[in-house]
């Protein structure tokens, strides 16, 4: 049997005894399954939320015919309170329409009759609400605007000269992905996660504890050595994605995306593809975290280098964030800028072509075969070796 | 038989070993002296092969070990100096593990730790997890993963260092045993009664030279001292002892 199978064996065995390790490493992908679980549940509470808006109305006696309205349209119309503004600041009330009293004799000369509606613009939570009102107040002042022309003989047609009609071409899936738009980075980090405890551990812990050195004194090649770790890190690395990737498979199969009126497929074969393009991420970020470990001078310094790693998968997400749309060519070139493309196509329906996989993955173990390279001359020199 | 000629190793501006030369037969206990920081680490470091040497040249059996290092290493079986186990592997698993990666099978790794764990004494301790384990359990374990290869040539850094009496005179036994077995070891350490009562050739290190090697009695006459401990002190720290003294 080839001897690295028994460094292989024997840092699965170490790391699977490591219960803070492990726990760590199971720590992520659990709470980003249940981070997926819960954000649909939190929109669906915020859209339950909105159906609900109270609008209290100082003089609505001035405007019955838009109480009436805004009534027919959900919003619940309560009577107004003492001081509102002071109300609103200290969170008692959302927003109020202020009536002046000269509105009806404004409306009536058909001068620009003005309501103020007060709120706090610094409060996000209720912005969605107050938008809500002002929409609903605008749509009726131009149907009121509407018909005072066609009394007159007159097209509303003149008063509103150009009309735009949005189209979205787009798919039912694409839309309703932008839910999971935070899906392939979530996947990318438990990728870059799992494996920051054990793989600090095998290299720089294993320096620190004085092992490394019996362990060299053996008949075996230091890219022995180092491909024994590597394969137990990917390995290791592998399993937990495995296990965040179908948690994620089954938490978003229960979150309640149909209630928010969007169709998303995200079948089983899908997650499969994710997985598929994701293992040759793992080899190269095992590759590069074991080589940053065993540059580090200590345990320590090893698991904030290799923490560090973790912005890796952030700027592909941030930079498609910005650029969202399906996968170029190029992006295939840059390593996990492409994977992450690729997972939102996936997400978002579109899939990946055969093309690209190909080429991210070799890309992937490229970068692979230079972290292996490095982190071999590495584990050469007497200083690694000791510290 | 294991032979340094010449043995050189610097550290930037630092010479830790200075043309050392000395070579040791199967059936021979040899003994490396030398006070802290003399560059016997050092000069075992190189002997097995993870330090390069500056100057020089080792060979086990003909095979020079830095030319052909993992060749030389399978004849070796190595204590390092304050070399650790994995504490959350059994002693059995540290054991097995470097017999597995020395190629042995599981039936001969099964047969060698059953007799190392009887000659050493640690049928207690076998199966139990290396974590906690006393300064003389873990030195036990790290001899018998050291030797489990039962290799031609036997390397250990300081091995009584800090243990008790009893685990003492297991290494002293073991030691003996692969004497008898026509093993040759080498062995560096401070103690001096130690070195008197195992060793058939000494040889004393100091600021990195070897200073003078022989039998016990040919050091001792050449000092002109009654024990060893006297001789070492003659060698390894010359006038500067004499000035203390004085």
């Amino acid at each position: 049997m080839p001897l690295f199978i028994y460094i292989i064996k024997k840092e699965i065995l170490d790391a699977l005894r490591d219960g803070k390790s492990m726990a760590t490493a199971l720590f992520i992908p659990i709470v980003f399954a249940l981070s997926s679980f819960g954000i649909p549940h939190l929109i669906v509470a915020m859209q339950n939320d909105s159906k609900a808006i109270t609008l209290p109305i100082e003089g609505k006696h001035l405007i019955t015919p838009l109480v009436a309205y805004l009534e027919e349209s959900g919003i619940k119309i309560i009577e107004p309170i003492d001081n509102p503004e002071q109300a609103i600041i200290d969170r008692k009330i959302e927003m109020i329409l202020i009536v002046p009293e000269d509105f009806p004799l404004q409306f009536r000369k058909q001068n620009i009759a003005t309501l103020n509606l007060l709120s706090d613009h610094s409060r996000t939570k209720s912005a969605a609400q107050v938008a809500r009102v002002k929409g609903l107040i605008q749509r009726w002042s131009m149907s009121t605007g509407a018909l005072r022309l066609i009394t007159r003989n007159i097209s509303p047609g003149i008063a509103n000269p150009v009309s735009v009609n949005s189209v979205n071409v787009t798919s039912d899936q694409r839309v309703a992905s932008k839910i999971l738009a935070f899906l392939p980075m979530f996947i990318l980090m438990i990728a870059f996660a799992s494996g920051i405890g054990s793989v600090a551990d095998m290299a720089s812990g294993e320096r620190e504890r004085r092992s490394l050195e019996p362990l060299l004194i053996n008949p075996i090649s230091h890219s022995m050595v180092f491909f024994g770790k590597w394969a137990a890190a990917v390995c290791i690395t592998t399993c937990v994605s495995f296990i965040g990737i179908t948690l994620q498979f089954f938490c978003i199969k229960m979150s309640p995306i149909a209630q928010l009126g969007l169709r998303l497929e995200m079948g089983a074969d899908k997650f499969f593809t994710i997985f598929v393009i994701l293992i040759p991420i793992i080899c190269f970020v095992s590759a590069l975290q074991l080589f940053v470990s065993f540059f580090a001078r200590s345990f320590k310094d090893a698991q904030s280098y290799i923490s560090l790693i973790m912005i890796l998968p952030m700027a592909p997400g941030l930079y498609l964030t910005f650029n969202s749309g399906s996968a170029e060519l190029w992006q295939m070139f840059v390593p996990i800028l492409g994977p992450t493309a690729l997972f939102v196509d996936i997400v978002g329906g579109d899939g990946a072509t055969l093309l690209n996989i190909a080429i991210t993955s070799g890309v992937s173990l490229v970068c692979t075969g230079v972290c292996g390279l490095a982190g071999v001359m590495l584990l050469k020199r007497e200083k690694t070796i000791f510290g | 038989m294991i032979q340094v000629s010449n043995l050189g190793k610097t550290f930037g501006k630092i010479t830790a070993v200075d043309h050392v030369s000395f070579s040791a037969q199967r059936g021979e206990i040899f003994g490396l002296l030398g006070p802290n920081g003399a560059g016997k680490t050092s000069t075992l470091r190189m002997i097995y092969g993870v330090f390069r040497p500056s100057s020089g040249e080792v060979t086990i059996d003909g095979v020079p070990v830095h030319k052909e290092t993992l060749k030389a290493q399978k004849r070796l079986g190595v204590l390092p100096d304050g070399g650790s186990l994995y504490k959350r592997l059994t002693a059995r698993e540290n054991i097995r593990y470097f017999g597995e990666l020395h190629g042995m099978s599981k039936q001969a790794i099964h047969l060698s730790i059953e007799k190392l764990s009887d000659i050493l004494g640690m049928d207690n301790i076998i199966d139990r997890r290396t974590a906690g384990f006393s300064q003389g359990e873990r030195m036990k374990v790290n001899l018998a993963r050291a030797i489990v290869h039962n290799p031609d040539y036997v390397l250990l850094d300081e091995p009584t260092n800090g243990l008790d009496v009893i685990t003492t005179r297991a290494v002293r036994k073991l030691l003996l045993n692969l004497k008898a077995e026509g093993k040759c070891v080498i062995f560096s350490s401070h103690l001096m009664h130690e070195v008197a009562n195992l060793c058939d050739n000494v040889g004393i290190i100091a600021s990195g030279r070897m200073v003078v090697q022989g039998n016990i009695e040919e050091i001792k006459s050449g000092a002109n001292a009654e024990t060893l401990e006297d001789a070492f002190v003659h060698y390894a720290y010359g006038n500067e002892a004499n000035a203390l003294q004085e």
